[in-house]
């Protein structure tokens, strides 16, 4: 069944057909949520909240945006709630799945990097948060961004660059050795 | 030669978000700036090394949940709204129906002739209208003066009767009272479901 018919289903109450839409989207609303929000507990509330209200507001959903930039652009609201009533705590450990890598010292490794970019975005202004999330780690262009947020393509352009400008400077000893003369 | 960098644009430039003319202006500039080749690359190894982050999927549970959540909310999306949909917010509405409500109530309020008046004008005093003649009839200012009251009687209409005021406060204040409650419901709902 395509996404079209899925939600058109779910419009009526299909409630079977929405538990697809979940199946297809959860994770990256979940990922999306925990990258703004900072840490799983509220990423789990943020993203609960958002497929609730999107099934509420499915009658408000005339199919002029994609469902997709649709439902984004609630996950984001709803994170931003969940931020608003909780102050954001950097996470004490990041809860990385283990990967199958043989090096044990490797994987220390990689998750000390993983925890360090995840603190770093965490302590991005919100809106360039939003944006970093959506660009890089939701691989959504630029014109699907400012549909999303109800924001110009410009203010996305410039959100994106002052965060990625502030996330080089605080990640700059993680550059790769090769290349000379790197400024902060 | 003052240069002007184009670091502002590199971003868009990485993200292939620039159009035809800025991407061609970015590339001849980055032909002899360094400073700026040096920025593109290190921006680069930047969206690589985000980029490269574990992606965090939803946990064992998620999905059940928001099936639970979902069929406890019952058959139909639209039974769960006690709403209806409006093409304007529920608080916009109530707002606007409040002004108008007690502007007609100040308006109402402050009209200067009343019930009482309107009975006088209609009955002039019966002697006038005996000493008209049939020539003084037909002219507009006699017509005018058999039913113009005299000064006292003008002043005694002028103000309403106490008992009609009373009767109108009464009968504008309770749909005023009744919206104004609505509205503050409307405001207060919207509130509670809303961090903001």
């Amino acid at each position: 069944m395509s996404e079209v018919e899925l939600v058109a289903r779910s419009r009526c109450g299909d409630t079977a057909a929405y538990d697809q839409l979940v199946g297809a989207y959860q994770h990256r609303i979940f990922s999306l949520a925990y990258r703004i929000t900072g840490n799983r507990e509220d990423a789990w509330d943020a993203a609960q909240e958002a497929f609730l209200k999107a099934y509420r507001n499915l009658r408000g959903f005339h199919g002029r945006a994609a469902f997709s930039t649709w439902l984004h652009r609630i996950a984001v609201n709803a994170a931003l709630d969940v931020v608003r009533r909780r102050p954001a705590q950097l996470p004490v450990s990041l809860d990385v799945p283990l990967s199958a890598l043989d090096d044990p010292a490797d994987e220390v490794m990689r998750k000390d990097v993983q925890q360090r970019v995840h603190r770093a975005i965490a302590t991005l202004p919100f809106e360039q948060r939003v944006v970093i999330a959506l660009r890089d780690l939701q691989g959504m262009r630029y014109e699907e961004i400012a549909e999303a947020l109800q924001i110009p393509v410009g203010t996305v352009r410039s959100r994106i660059s002052r965060g990625r400008e502030t996330l080089r400077v605080m990640l700059a000893d993680l550059a790769p050795a090769s290349g000379e003369g790197r400024t902060a | 030669m003052r240069t002007v960098h184009v670091t502002d644009a590199l971003s868009a430039y990485v993200d292939g978000a620039l159009n035809e003319g800025e991407r061609a202006q970015v590339e001849r500039h980055l032909e002899t700036c360094e400073e700026c080749r040096r920025h593109l690359t290190a921006l680069r190894d930047l969206v690589t090394l985000v980029r490269s982050s574990e992606p965090i999927g939803a946990p064992e549970g998620f999905r059940a949940q928001v099936r639970a959540r979902v069929e406890q909310m019952g058959a139909r999306p639209s039974a769960t709204r006690r709403w209806p949909v409006m093409p304007l917010p529920w608080r916009v509405i109530g707002a606007a129906a409040a002004v108008a409500i007690i502007g007609i109530f100040a308006v109402n309020l402050l009209r200067t002739q009343g019930p009482v008046a309107m009975r006088e004008i209609r009955a002039p005093a019966p002697s006038d209208s005996q000493a008209v003649t049939r020539d003084q009839v037909k002219s507009g200012a006699d017509r005018m003066n058999a039913e113009t009251p005299s000064a006292p009687e003008i002043a005694q209409r002028t103000i309403p009767g106490q008992r009609s005021v009373a009767r109108r406060v009464a009968l504008t204040a309770l749909p005023v009272l009744t919206l104004g409650a609505l509205a503050w419901i409307a405001i207060r709902r919207r509130r509670l479901r809303r961090a903001w």
